[in-house]
């Protein structure tokens, strides 16, 4: 009996265990993941709409972010660009002219300026004026100089400077000027364009409300002895051979030169100008200048309103040589701008704002003593007519007639020129 | 009634008539300019002159040492027509050059008083002028007179 007990209990047993190996693993080892439904399913539903959620977030945070970011960059280089607008300005201006004279062939000639102006600072600002060589004479800088603006009577300027000698020089751009050349005596005697190396200071003086006087003195390498003529050195009549034309100083004395001005109501100014300084390697021989210049611009008051006149006078003396020994010259402008109101509805007219007819008379005379002439001196005479048209300020077609006399080879007859001049 | 009597009246009243066109036309022009600067400018006037010197180019620094900013209108507007005519001597479409280059003096033009007001009210170094009715009507309390040009 205790033995059929005994293997019933062993049978039980191992029944049991059998059963336990047989449920077991498949309960331990049981994948949940793929279990279809039931309150697991659920739940992880919920987790992924979190889960979405948190990365819905987290992108906006992110896109937010950027955004923020692509704004500041944004407005970072709008600004950028705003100032370098504010600091920089970039412009040009030119003319191409058509010359014909009687005892020559007729000629094209122009010119084209870069210009560029920065202020480095509010009271810093630099300006270049650079020649792009129209001509066929190579890039050359008119003017490149930086101002320290110290105050409104006191300021400070370097580098390429154009030389303050009568009013015409510092003033010789083509698109403003109402005539397409220079009067003899700013191309004979004072050499325009006349630029040279050197340091100078500026100002304004005010005496009253109505009156101020300006001022310029520069310190510069000056005029050569080049105008001489030597073997090899064939120069133009005048002074045009003596500019340094930027080459280092042939004699380490510097030239002094300078111009002041009265300024009357901003609309009358009489400026007077001296230059001095060595000219000659290891000589004390000197150039000594003189100009006075005037420009009367009436306005507001009737019928004058609508007149320029410009007038200038120089002189140079030379020590040391005789060919020449002294010359000088002056002209006298005046212009007559108007405009007639029945030419508004033409194709003169209509286009822009305020187009302007001007009527420009310009007589002038030189003077050169010199030994190279038989008769001891050279004269000229030029008297100008010219009618120009601006249908803006800043373009401007020119014609204009000149009759020429005396003894300089370069304007031996009288002809016609033409030019059309820009500035932007 | 004398035909000539009648015919004189009404020569008359044409004329009452024609003048009072034309003054109200001309007050509805002449008007006081404001020259304005940023309420933070430590000036508290100007005399014309100076105001013009700054248009001309002439001043280029506030006594305080910023460099000032000029706002122009546009050359057909009435402010700026009396403006130039009044403080500069010349004519709305006149450009000052600073001196010893062909490059204008460089100013803003706005095309209204109420952005002159904006400008001059945002930038601290900033002069403009406007219309002192203008002006009184916006209540802007970012600038200040520092000037007025009376109408004739």
């Amino acid at each position: 009996m205790y033995t059929k007990v005994c293997d019933r209990l062993s049978y039980g047993t191992a029944l049991r265990i059998l059963l336990a190996w047989l449920v077991l693993p498949s309960t331990l080892f049981a994948q949940t993941s793929n279990q279809p439904a039931g309150v697991h399913t659920e739940g992880s539903v919920e987790q992924l709409k979190e889960r979405l959620q948190h990365i819905e977030e987290h992108h906006q945070r992110e896109l937010t972010d950027l955004k923020n970011r692509l704004r500041l960059v944004e407005q970072q280089e709008n600004s950028l660009s705003d100032e370098f607008a504010q600091r920089v300005r970039i412009g040009a201006y030119g003319a191409v002219a058509f010359e014909s004279f009687r005892d020559r062939r007729t000629n094209y000639s122009g010119n084209f300026e870069l210009l560029l102006s920065a202020h480095l600072h509010d009271r810093i600002r630099a300006y270049a004026e650079l020649d792009l060589g129209a001509r066929g004479e190579g890039v050359g800088a008119e003017q490149a100089y930086v101002d320290l603006l110290l105050t409104q009577a006191f300021n400070v300027r370097a580098g390429v400077l154009l030389i303050p000698f009568g009013k015409f020089n510092l003033d010789h751009f083509d698109p403003r000027r109402d005539l397409t050349r220079p009067p003899n005596m700013a191309r004979l005697v004072t050499p325009t364009n006349w630029s040279d190396l050197g340091l100078s200071v500026f100002g304004i003086l005010p005496i009253s409300e109505n009156v101020k006087a300006t001022y310029e003195i520069q310190a510069v390498n000056g005029l050569t002895d080049r105008f001489i003529a030597t073997p090899g050195n064939s120069p133009d009549v005048g002074l045009r051979s003596a500019r340094s034309e930027l080459r280092p100083d042939n004699n380490g004395d510097k030239a002094i030169v300078g111009r002041g001005t009265l300024k009357f109501f901003d609309q009358y100014e009489v400026g007077l100008s001296g230059y001095r300084g060595d000219y000659k390697t290891g000589s004390q021989d000197l150039i000594t200048g003189i100009a006075f210049d005037t420009e009367f611009r009436p306005r507001s008051i009737p019928i004058l309103e609508h007149f320029v006149l410009r007038s200038e006078f120089a002189r140079f003396d030379i020590q040391g040589t005789t060919t020449p020994s002294s010359l000088w010259g002056y002209y006298m402008q005046l212009t007559y701008r108007f405009w007639p109101s029945a030419l508004n509805s033409t194709v003169l007219g209509r286009h822009f704002n305020n187009p302007t007819f001007a009527l420009v008379g310009l007589y002038g005379r030189t003077k050169i003593n010199t030994t190279a002439s038989p008769t001891g001196s050279q004269t000229g005479e030029q008297y100008i007519i010219g009618f120009n048209y601006r249908p803006v300020e800043d373009y401007v077609f020119k014609m204009e007639y000149h009759f020429n006399s005396g003894q300089f080879n370069q304007f031996p007859s009288d002809g016609f020129l033409s030019s059309i001049a820009w500035i932007f | 009634m004398n035909p000539s009597v009648c015919t004189g009246t009404r020569w008359l009243t044409a004329l009452t008539v024609a003048f009072a066109i034309w003054a109200c036309a001309a007050l509805a022009y002449a008007e006081s300019l404001a020259v304005i600067v940023n309420k933070k400018n430590p000036i508290t006037s100007l005399t014309s002159p100076a105001v013009a010197d700054m248009y001309r180019g002439e001043t280029l620094h506030w006594p305080g040492g910023d460099r000032v900013k000029l706002v122009n209108r546009e050359s057909s507007a009435e402010e700026r027509k009396t403006f130039y005519l009044r403080v500069l001597n010349a004519k709305p479409d006149q450009v000052f050059y600073r001196q010893g280059t062909p490059i204008p003096v460089q100013s803003v033009i706005e095309r209204s008083d109420e952005a002159v007001v904006r400008f001059v009210g945002t930038i601290d170094a900033a002069i403009g002028y406007v219309s002192l009715t203008r002006l009184k009507s916006m209540k802007d309390d970012q600038v200040k007179v520092i000037l007025i040009i009376e109408d004739p």
